[in-house]
């Protein structure tokens, strides 16, 4: 198995709207994280539930100079209406002079246990020396949750 | 030319990091004073950056596929290996094109700026938006 696709977390959306009440703010400045990991994760959108659990261990996470363990802080957040969906988005991440490979990201929720939320994929595997590693996000944003028919 | 796009670059991103320092400081007051109003600043302000955001990204993407469009060329690579490239500007035009025009009357920006060539030893991602979809008795036995 491998990294084939990007998606969102069901678990953690259940937690959200049962009551469990999940308190994921995606409009916050300090709470969510983006891990960035190689090829040896092959996520669940279905069952996977946080980061350093399952697949998102941090022995699969990326590792080299110039990124910590645990990953990025998401800062800028926005959460917005677009034509019909939920918009997620943030400022773009930059790791500079790093020497990593990383072929996508886990976003989780590191105040509430860490809860993954969604899961990109870059593609494919890509690499850096001693440089900056940037992930432009989409000019749609990170994520839509399309709500309507 | 070089030098206007320079600018016109410049301008951008202090006009990003002004958007961005207004949605900071609505997301504190409302912090501070959590209110319908405060709020509903804080929406308006997320709202104005993500456009902003948004414009930046389409342009940044065309500027890039524009110069693999180049590169690609000065190979003498085909039609076919230059086609995605060009259905990629296509398909952001049709999808941001109204925001690009005007947003780009109102800095003076050229296009297509923003971006450049990576140094040595950089990596770009650039993945796309990741779709949640809802499927309300779609498909489903009744």
């Amino acid at each position: 198995m491998a990294w084939t696709a990007s998606g969102l977390m069901v678990a953690a959306h259940i937690d959200k709207w049962d009551d469990s009440q999940l308190a994921t703010d995606l409009t916050s400045e300090t709470d969510l994280k983006a891990a960035f990991y190689g090829s040896g994760v092959t996520p669940n959108f279905g069952t996977d539930t946080a980061y350093n659990a399952g697949t998102w261990a941090t022995a699969n996470e990326s590792a080299g100079a110039g990124y910590s363990a645990g990953g990025l802080l998401v800062v800028n957040t926005t959460l917005t209406h677009a034509t019909g969906s939920m918009k997620f988005d943030a400022d773009n991440f930059s790791i500079p002079d790093s020497t990593i490979i990383a072929e996508g990201y886990l976003l989780y929720d590191d105040a509430h246990a860490d809860r993954a939320l969604g899961a990109v994929w870059f593609g494919e595997p890509f690499e850096t020396q001693d440089g900056t590693f940037l992930v432009t996000h989409d000019s749609l944003g990170i994520f839509l949750l399309d709500l309507t028919p | 030319m070089r030098r206007g796009r320079a600018q016109a670059r410049l301008e951008l991103e202090a006009a990003l990091e002004g958007e961005a320092d207004r949605l900071q400081a609505a997301k504190q007051a409302h912090a501070d004073h959590p209110s319908e109003e405060t709020r509903a600043a804080r929406r308006a302000e997320m709202e104005s950056l993500a456009e902003t955001r948004s414009w930046l990204r389409a342009l940044h993407a065309i500027g890039k596929a524009e110069r693999e469009i180049t590169r690609l060329a000065s190979r003498g690579a085909t039609a076919d290996e230059i086609r995605p490239y060009e259905q990629q500007i296509t398909h952001i035009r049709a999808v941001h094109g109204p925001l690009i025009d005007a947003m780009a009357q109102l800095a003076s920006a050229p296009a297509a700026e923003a971006g450049g060539e990576l140094p040595p030893g950089a990596a770009e991602a650039a993945p796309p938006v990741v779709r949640g979809r809802a499927r309300f008795g779609k498909g489903g036995d009744v």
